[in-house]
């Protein structure tokens, strides 16, 4: 399937087309039959345009667009207008799911017709500059806006919090139904931090106790043993050292003249 | 052995040593007639004839050459040191170019001067090498032959000359055992000044623990233009005629056999050593070599030793004053100082009330300061020693024309660059002092370069013109009709709040937190201070005396926070994220590094430009987004902290010209770079690092960097620069320090130095022309452009209630981000990629420099197929005003590939051998583009011959 941006475009873009097949298991947001999958879409091509290129066929439900294909994951609508949001650029995949299951089948006839535009003149699509103009202006935010954002999203967070400690507060020195007590930082004996940082101070210790109490030159194979090793670093050492010399003499150019 | 060469046989003639009577040659007889010299009939009656030290000299030479030998050869035996030692030497005066030419430091002579010490009991038979070198360093170092000269002979004979006739006839005395030759005739007092200087600086680098001293000392070639803060070249040697004439050196001609070079040379010389005094610690000359003539040809003249070249070496603190002051008006030194100066001396009345005679050169910025020296030695030579400016070439900062700013008040933008500091501090204080934060603040702490001296052009105080921008409500937007506006670079600021229990321990929660810090920073410094800001989610814009600085609110524990992870068994653990290692980067190193590096600054004026010109450089040569601005920084900064076995730099060229020598030479694959920032690491943490980096060295990044904060991880080197990249940069480095070297030491030669900022094109694939217009940074293009256009904005400190500028909009960065997030992973993960390979292919390319500019476009292909990213082309610019921007295909790129869904990104489908196949849909690409780029792009131009579709 050939598109173009516009009618100066010379050579045009293949999109590949494919209805969409999934194996097992319900994919929901691309329900089988209706859905049709895209292939190449170029990265001015955003899903408004798709929408509009394929509703020659059919009514369009809906347009998602991905950086690579798989299973569509329920987008959360939480993500806010300011934070964690991603753009995803370059040569992507598409999902256009139809009404009909009919349309899927008109859209994959289409190839056979000329290229298609995906910049008309009615519905223009912003490349370069005027672009990068919209962008500039997108990034300037309303202070207003953002406060009462972020002041509702930290009421939010300290409730949720209140409400943890509060569980938290209610579980304190409860016995579940095996009869087990969780210990916590916090109560009359407060347990250790699980951290890896706490771990390895416990075991340093538990190291250091047991080296306190061993008696290092009490029997003669210890002995023995030890200067074993000895020998065996040095060698390790002198050996070390030879490769490193033999490195430097290697690498060292001497031409004074 | 396989290094055999041919030898050469010189033939000396010298007459039988019972020709001459040695009393005739005393350096206070007169072998000369004047008369004869003139070609005059008659002599003069009654006038003395002047005394021939040098012709005598020379005679004498060839008598006691025989003597000399045996002499030699009997002090050698059974003392196998001494010829090690010997060799030492003679490697270490070669490294300096101190040992070829006329009056040089021979090797001939250095072997008599260990034969002195041997005589004189500093040196005995049982020594090594190295230990005759110590010892011969040490004697050079601590005496001044040019006062207490020495002697080989032994018994004092009555009737020979003493030392002080030497000292009457030489500069430098050094008299043979036959205690009639002085081996040092030729010699001026400066050149064994130099030989001192060299002497002193090599015994502190022997002591020094930190430097390998091999290296510094006998390994590294100290050519002029590298060693020498400042270079002049006499053009034509021919001018000296006059100087002899207008010294009245008469005498001195005779004595030299009508050789003017050699005459007038010292008298010279040392007319600039007493202009200089102050400023210069060494003023050292070339040693005119005369060239080999072929025996049936006319012996060349005076006048084909070629340009003479004189190098200066400063004193930091003094080289840049304005102001010579002399003796006061009333003594009698202050005629003579009337004298020396000329008319520039004039009478002055300073702030403690004396009237002293005093010379004031005219400089305002400080990079004419630097210059001032130049001032000096014209006005000397002419007056003194009658040479007119036009033969001077002066190399001194020719360099700095590619980092000056648009109008020429503005100079080398070190002036503007101590400006936005002085702002940047109010700023700084202005927050400290913030009422009614809920946390304050506890430190405030500068990223931007220009904040550590070392952005290339530094930012200059602007005020947007309304009418030249869209207006929205209260929003200025660059209009799509007009010239992009002129880039406002944010000063990135990062700020510290305090700690406290208030703070969440979750990262979304962080974040908005931080935003709304943003937001009330914005609103109090409005308040309080009248400064325009604009918030924004993760910083506040803060428009500020013409700048626009960009705050940043940082939480200590926020990294920790980062790298949080509860592993299944509920163990909590932290690990190293990149959202995580970034931040630290950001508000933890970067701010040391930055004012770390403001420190240096102080102690080195220069070291802000040189690191400018290194970066201009890089830049021009499109690789400024390949290496991090920090590493350059870094690199820069050992060339001042470990000089070895030079001087710290004293000027912008001579820096810029050792920033190229060390990218070429360092030995990248197998050394790590350690900048000793603060002297924070001691010998063994050296010595450490040294051994770890051997140890782990194919994990480790292809160009480390060790800082005493960043032991062992490199960080500003470790995604970039790539392997290829940093061949290419080795290679660029070594040809454009031929290129450059070649160019400064022909002053005949037109010398155009921006040539090594233009970067070679016919390299790349396919370039992509810019419309002029749409570039807001064109005026910082090494070929400034010939008319300009309005960029919308006036140069303006004082405003305050005006609309915010637009700030950080670059159109052309703009494109480069959409180009390359484009073509990443256009190609898909299809190149196999074996991780041990990369070093395996190292082993060969990094030195081999013999290649010139463009041949190793091959190499660095295939180095790029086995290139861990998957993008298929790669893209350079010039980020300051380049008109063009460069794109290199992969070659495999090319390749046809099995149709897969995941690799069909930017491919068209073909049939090849009845298989379905994928290759890269060119034409569409190249047009997308243009469409990426639309008022932006001028035109594609692909180059075809080298690639095929």
């Amino acid at each position: 399937l050939a598109v173009k941006l516009s009618e100066r475009q010379r050579s045009p873009h293949c999109l590949l087309v494919k209805e969409h097949q999934v194996r097992e298991g319900a994919d929901t947001a691309h329900p089988p039959r209706r859905t049709l999958f895209v292939l190449n879409v170029p990265p001015y091509c955003g899903p408004d345009s798709l929408s509009r290129l394929f509703s020659r066929c059919g009514h369009v439900q809906s347009v998602d667009i991905c950086d690579k294909p798989g299973p569509g994951e329920k987008k959360d609508k939480l993500a806010s207008k300011f934070f964690d949001c991603k753009t995803l650029k370059g040569f992507q995949v598409a999902y256009v799911v139809f009404r009909k299951p009919a349309a899927v089948q008109a859209a994959k006839a289409l190839s056979q017709e000329g290229p298609l535009l995906i910049s008309t003149e009615s519905h223009p699509v912003k490349t370069g500059i005027s672009k990068w103009i919209a962008s500039y202006e997108a990034s300037i935010v309303d202070p207003k806006e953002l406060k009462a954002e972020v002041d509702a999203y930290m009421q939010d967070y300290d409730k949720k919090m209140a409400e943890e400690e509060a569980k938290a507060a209610k579980e304190e020195g409860v016995p579940d139904e095996e009869g087990w007590v969780k210990v916590t930082r916090k109560g009359r004996k407060p347990g250790l931090p699980r951290t890896e940082a706490a771990n390895l101070r416990v075991l340093e210790k538990e190291k250091q106790k047991r080296a306190r109490k061993e008696l290092l030159n009490f029997y003669a194979w210890q002995h023995r043993e030890t200067k074993r090793e000895h020998i065996a670093q040095l060698r390790k050492k002198f050996e070390e050292d030879k490769q490193r010399i033999a490195l430097m003499r290697a690498q060292r150019k001497f031409r004074p003249y | 052995g396989k290094d055999e060469k041919m030898v050469t046989v010189r033939l000396h003639a010298c007459p039988d040593s019972g020709l001459f009577k040695p009393s005739r040659f005393y350096p206070s007889k007169n072998n000369i007639r004047t008369a004869w010299f003139m070609e005059q009939s008659t002599p003069k009656e009654g006038a003395t004839e002047p005394p021939t030290p040098h012709y005598n000299n020379s005679i004498l030479c060839d008598t006691v050459m025989l003597s000399h030998l045996h002499f030699l050869s009997n002090t050698a035996m059974d003392f196998p040191g001494m010829k090690d030692g010997l060799a030492l030497l003679k490697v270490w005066l070669n490294q300096r170019q101190l040992s070829k030419g006329l009056g040089c430091f021979s090797g001939f002579l250095v072997s008599m001067l260990v034969a002195y010490l041997l005589m004189k009991r500093k040196i005995v038979k049982m020594m090594s090498g190295y230990q005759v070198l110590r010892s011969t360093l040490q004697f050079l170092a601590s005496t001044d032959l040019s006062v207490t000269g020495i002697s080989l002979a032994k018994d004092a004979d009555p009737s020979l000359p003493v030392l002080d006739d030497f000292h009457q006839a030489f500069e430098v005395v050094f008299v043979d055992p036959s205690g009639l030759v002085n081996l040092c005739a030729d010699m001026t007092a400066s050149k064994y000044h130099q030989v001192q200087f060299e002497a002193k600086r090599s015994m502190e680098i022997l002591d020094d623990r930190m430097v390998d001293g091999f290296q510094a000392l006998l390994m590294t070639p100290k050519p002029m233009l590298r060693t020498f803060d400042h270079i002049f070249h006499l053009k034509h040697v021919s001018k000296l005629q006059s100087t002899c004439k207008k010294m009245q050196l008469l005498n001195e001609l005779m004595d030299r056999g009508g050789n003017y070079v050699a005459a007038a040379l010292p008298f010279v010389v040392s007319l600039l050593a007493r202009g200089l005094s102050q400023r210069a610690q060494l003023v050292a000359h070339s040693l005119p070599q005369i060239p080999e003539w072929p025996i049936d040809a006319e012996p060349p003249k005076h006048k084909d030793v070629g340009p003479l070249t004189f190098g200066l070496l400063f004193l930091p603190e003094f080289a840049a004053s304005t102001l010579e002051k002399g003796p006061q008006a009333d003594h009698p030194e202050a005629s003579e100082f009337r004298t020396f100066w000329g008319e520039k001396s004039e009478l002055r009345r300073f702030q403690d009330g004396s009237i002293c005679e005093a010379v004031v050169w005219e400089a305002s910025t400080v990079g004419q300061k630097r210059l001032i020296p130049e001032q000096i030695i014209r006005h000397l030579l002419k007056l003194h020693a009658d040479i007119p400016e036009s033969s001077i070439c002066y190399t001194g900062a020719l360099l700095e024309s590619v980092i000056r700013t648009g109008k020429e008040a503005w100079g080398t933008g070190e002036e503007a660059m101590v400006s936005v500091v002085c702002s940047y501090d109010d700023l700084s204080r202005k927050l400290w002092s913030l009422k009614e934060l809920p946390l304050t603040v506890t430190a405030v702490q500068g990223v931007h370069p220009a904040l550590r001296y070392t952005d290339v052009f530094p930012p200059i105080p602007m005020k947007p013109i309304y009418s030249f921008h869209n207006r929205r409500k209260h929003l200025l937007l660059p209009s799509q009709e007009k010239p992009c506006p002129a880039y406002i670079t944010p000063l990135k600021i990062i700020c510290h709040m305090e700690g406290s229990g208030q703070w969440p321990q979750d990262k979304g929660a962080i974040k908005r937190i931080k935003a709304a810090f943003h937001l009330q920073l914005a609103e109090l410094l409005q308040q309080q201070h009248q400064l325009v800001c604009r918030p924004a989610v993760t910083h506040t814009d803060v428009y500020k005396d013409g700048y626009v600085f960009r705050l940043q609110v940082a939480y200590h524990r926020e990294p920790l926070i980062l790298k949080e992870v509860v592993t299944p068994e509920g163990m909590l653990k932290y690990q190293e994220t990149e959202e995580s290692r970034q931040l630290e980067l950001e508000t933890l190193h970067l701010p040391y590094l930055t004012s770390s590096l403001h420190g240096l600054q102080q102690q080195h004026p220069v070291f802000g430009s040189t690191s400018r010109l290194a970066k201009r450089w890089i830049s021009a040569q499109l690789l400024s987004d390949s290496i991090s601005e920090e590493c350059v920084d870094l690199l820069v900064a050992f060339l001042f902290l470990h000089p070895a076995p030079f001087t710290p730099p004293s000027s912008p060229q001579v820096g810029f010209l050792r920033f190229l020598n060390l990218l070429a030479a360092f030995d990248w694959k197998n050394n790590p770079l350690i900048v000793n920032l603060n002297t924070g690491l001691t010998d063994s943490d050296c010595t450490e690092i040294k051994n770890k980096f051997v140890a782990a060295r194919s994990r480790l990044p292809v160009m480390f960097l060790a800082t005493p904060k960043d032991q062992w991880s490199s960080m500003w080197t470790r995604e970039r620069p790539s392997a290829q990249i940093l061949q290419r940069l080795v290679l660029l480095a070594s040809e454009s320090l031929r290129a450059l070297e070649e160019q400064l030491m022909d002053p005949l030669s037109d010398q155009d130095v921006k040539m090594v900022f233009r970067p070679p094109l016919d390299f790349y694939d396919v370039l992509i022309h810019l419309n002029p217009n749409q570039i807001p940074r064109h005026l910082e293009s090494v070929d400034r452009p010939i008319k300009s256009v309005s960029r919308g904005v006036v140069k303006n400190n004082f405003a305050t209630n005006i609309l915010f500028p637009v700030v950080d909009y670059d159109p052309v960065q703009l494109y480069l981000q959409e180009l390359r997030v484009s073509m990443a992973g256009w190609g898909g993960r299809w190149v196999a990629l074996v991780p041990g390979r990369l070093w395996v292919e190292m082993k060969g390319w990094l030195w081999d420099s013999g290649s010139k500019f463009f041949n190793s476009r091959t190499d660095l292909i295939e180095e790029a197929c086995s290139d861990a990213f998957n993008e298929l082309a790669l893209f350079f610019y010039d980020k300051h005003g380049g008109e063009m921007i460069a794109v290199l295909w992969k070659p495999l790129s090319f390749q046809p590939q099995p149709f897969k869904v995941s690799s069909m990104k930017g491919r068209k489908v073909t049939t090849l051998n009845n298989e379905l196949v994928c290759v890269p849909n060119v034409e569409a690409i190249l047009e997308d583009f243009e469409i990426l780029g639309e008022g932006l792009v001028k035109s594609v131009e692909a180059r075809t011959e080298k690639w095929t579709i």
